[in-house]
């Protein structure tokens, strides 16, 4: 499993690690070419020093140390050995402690001397310097001729550097595993101390259940950084909530809408048992009724769960608006009439739209059907199409309801009598009529106009274009 | 025994309503809370039965108006909300019993029964006067041990007195929680029930007693 700590853990040791390697190596080799430059500045003042101490005469090239000067060096624990050779010639001078062995003869200008390691006759790791000079002559008339050239090549060991390098590279390695060996805990306290606010992000999470949907995450106690997330989850924690408890109130009401058929049921049923009657067609048109009226909802909230899980297949065609309205209007005008109602129909004869038959067709049935059967006696019922937006509004006057019901008009099982009293009417006719409209690319809304009606605006979802302006329209007044 | 149904489902006022009528029960019905509120309060009941999601007035405001008013009316709620809470709100209201739709026809008759009796201050489901032993669970009632052949009225009515025995009963109390309403009333209809009893109950000591110009009561003979 991935862990945040675990990879920020691992690319801080590697960075740190690899900048902690870097740092030592520069500081190594920063430092052996100190020590080199020292210990060669060194071996030039030596080869200096024998320089000084050669002397050109008649008889050749000599050097005028004394005797013992090499044996005292060598006394230390650092020998030492030089050579020196006429540049056309052979060896002119050389230390005792050569002994048969010769250096070997490389040289640079007396401005660049060469230098180079080697090992030494003795065995040991050494170093060594080799350039050209020109002797100083041993008197005046020497001086008048141009003094041969020599070569001279001084080595020396250098197990004292190598010492002092060793150390260095075992203290550099050491101080370095012990640098990382701190790191990791110091690297694990600062992210544990980091991740705080997480682990109590985390703690808090764990104990919100589908019962404790309510609370809600502080924010102004966390950092910067995660009050954008923070904020998010709280956001994300209301929309569920509301999500539960519509569902939660679905089902108590869905609940609720199925115990009184049942019992009603039921209890006819027993009332029959208990004493029997000739039976007649009444008992079974109750029943029939009863079940008629079960059927219906379940009927109407599987097609909401098909329209929710978009299951309906579309079949879109071009679907006469006047002609559909009128199809549809028919069987509710003798209710109308019954209430008395004023009802004004404006929908444009050639009105056309581009739509799937059955579905718009069932939106209109509910919204028709439910202004009629919640339009109070002698109430206004108003049905307009506006061709140009292709926008559809159905407006009644209304007796109980307010603009506080507005937020609750399309939700499933709905509905402004507590009591719930009466069959034909379920409260999921504009629930379901929603969600056809969503699946037709339509919106339908709920307004309240001025004069104190409540309408129900079908319209397209997205601009689109509408039939052309100026068309016919069919005016019509029932009372 | 007289019982007042508030539910503003009119199949189940019908079928719960012939229910109670069958099983000897003075019935009145409503099918919304402010009748049923107005009802509860000019009658007096054995028991009401009420909904709680009426329309007008909800069953939890009726209930709560009676109780303010002082009517101790036993009251059983009848209601499609199962929740604990709706259960609890419901009895911390006032109500004394509380029954879920969809329910057993016979639960309900037998609760209904249960309010009623306590209503006269009687827990057990077994009535003794003298020889005269009713079972009010089984509806039935012997005389010196033999069954008597009575019809559902017939029991309520001996039932009813035998709830308030050795009180004088009224007619027109009889008449209110017996008889469903007047039109079934003849001017000597309770005389005459009373009478046909008293033939039932023989042979034996009377056990029912005029006392005139104020009614009857049921008690062992001295």
């Amino acid at each position: 499993m991935k862990s945040i700590r675990r990879q920020l853990t691992l690319n801080l040791l590697t960075g740190f690690g690899l900048l902690l390697v870097c740092s030592m190596t520069a500081i190594y080799f920063l430092t052996r070419l100190a020590l080199l430059k020292e210990f060669d500045a060194s071996l030039q003042a030596k080869a200096w020093t024998i320089i000084s101490a050669t002397e050109c005469g008649r008889d050749g090239i000599h050097v005028e140390l004394p005797d013992d000067y090499f044996e005292k060096a060598n006394e230390d624990a650092t020998p030492q050995y030089y050579e020196m050779w006429q540049v056309d010639g052979g060896v002119c001078a050389r230390s005792p402690s050569l002994t048969a062995v010769d250096l070997p003869r490389r040289f640079g200008r007396t401005d660049a001397p060469a230098y180079w390691n080697l090992p030494l006759p003795g065995g040991h790791a050494g170093r060594a310097i080799g350039l050209e000079f020109s002797p100083k002559a041993e008197d005046e008339r020497d001086r008048r001729s141009a003094p041969p050239m020599a070569v001279i090549v001084v080595a020396t060991d250098r197990q004292s550097l190598d010492r002092t390098l060793n150390t260095l590279a075992v203290v550099l390695i050491v101080a370095g595993i012990l640098t990382v060996c701190i790191t990791v805990p110091l690297i694990n306290v600062s992210l544990q101390r980091g991740h705080a606010p997480l682990d109590q992000l985390s703690r808090q999470a764990a104990t919100i259940t589908a019962e404790s949907l309510a609370s809600r995450f502080s924010v102004a106690t966390l950092p910067e950084e995660l009050q954008p997330i923070t904020s998010k989850l709280n956001d994300l924690l209301s929309r569920l909530e509301q999500s539960f408890e519509r569902e939660r109130r679905f089902s108590a009401d869905l609940a609720h809408e199925l115990r009184t058929p049942l019992a009603e049921l039921r209890s006819h049923a027993e009332v029959e048992l208990a004493w029997p009657q000739k039976s007649d067609a009444q008992n079974y048109r109750e029943v029939l009724d009863i079940a008629l009226q079960m059927e219906a909802m379940v009927s109407r909230l599987l097609e909401l769960a098909r329209g929710e899980n978009g299951k309906i297949a579309l079949r879109i065609e071009t679907v006469p608006v006047a002609e559909l309205m009128e199809e549809v209007w028919q069987p509710l005008a003798a209710k109308a009439a019954t209430k008395r109602l004023a009802v004004h129909f404006s929908v444009p004869r050639d009105a056309r739209v581009q739509t799937d038959r059955t579905l718009f067709r069932s939106i209109l049935v509910n919204l028709l059907s439910n202004s009629v059967e919640y339009t109070p006696q002698a109430g206004r019922l108003t049905i307009e199409w506006q061709a140009d937006l292709q926008k559809l509004t159905v407006a009644n006057t209304v007796q109980d309801l307010s603009p506080d019901d507005l937020p609750h008009l399309f939700e499933r099982l709905w509905r402004k009598d507590k009591s719930r009293t009466g069959t034909e009417h379920c409260g999921l006719g504009l629930a379901l009529s929603r969600e056809y409209a969503s699946l037709l690319n339509l919106s339908l809304s709920a307004s309240f106009t001025s004069d104190n009606s409540l309408a129900l605006i079908l319209q397209p979802a997205r601009a689109g274009a509408g039939p052309p302006r100026g068309s016919e329209t069919l005016t019509t007044d029932a009372c | 025994m007289r019982v007042l149904l508030v539910e503003d489902s009119q199949r189940l006022q019908a079928s719960i309503g012939k229910a109670l009528r069958r099983s000897g029960y003075a019935v009145d019905t409503s099918g919304d809370g402010e009748t049923g509120l107005w009802l509860a309060e000019s009658n007096d009941y054995d028991a009401v039965i009420l909904d709680i999601m009426l329309p007008k007035l909800d069953g939890l405001a009726l209930l709560r108006r009676l109780r303010q008013k002082g009517r101790q009316t036993p009251i059983l709620l009848l209601t499609a909300k199962d929740r604990i809470e709706d259960r609890v709100t419901g009895l911390q209201s006032g109500a004394d019993d509380y029954l879920v739709k969809p329910f057993a026809l016979q639960e309900l008759l037998a609760r209904v029964q249960v309010l009623c009796r306590r209503q006269y201050g009687n827990k057990s489901s077994s009535i003794i006067v003298s020889d005269l032993e009713i079972d009010t669970t089984a509806r039935v009632a012997k005389r010196a041990g033999k069954e008597l052949d009575l019809t559902s009225r017939e029991y309520m009515l001996l039932e009813y007195l035998a709830l308030r025995q050795g009180h004088i009963v009224s007619r027109s109390e009889i008449e209110t929680h017996i008889y469903n309403d007047s039109a079934e009333l003849m001017s000597n209809a309770v005389d005459s029930a009373i009478c046909t009893l008293r033939k039932k109950l023989e042979p034996g000591r009377p056990l029912i007693h005029t006392r005139r110009g104020l009614g009857y009561t049921l008690k062992e003979a001295l």
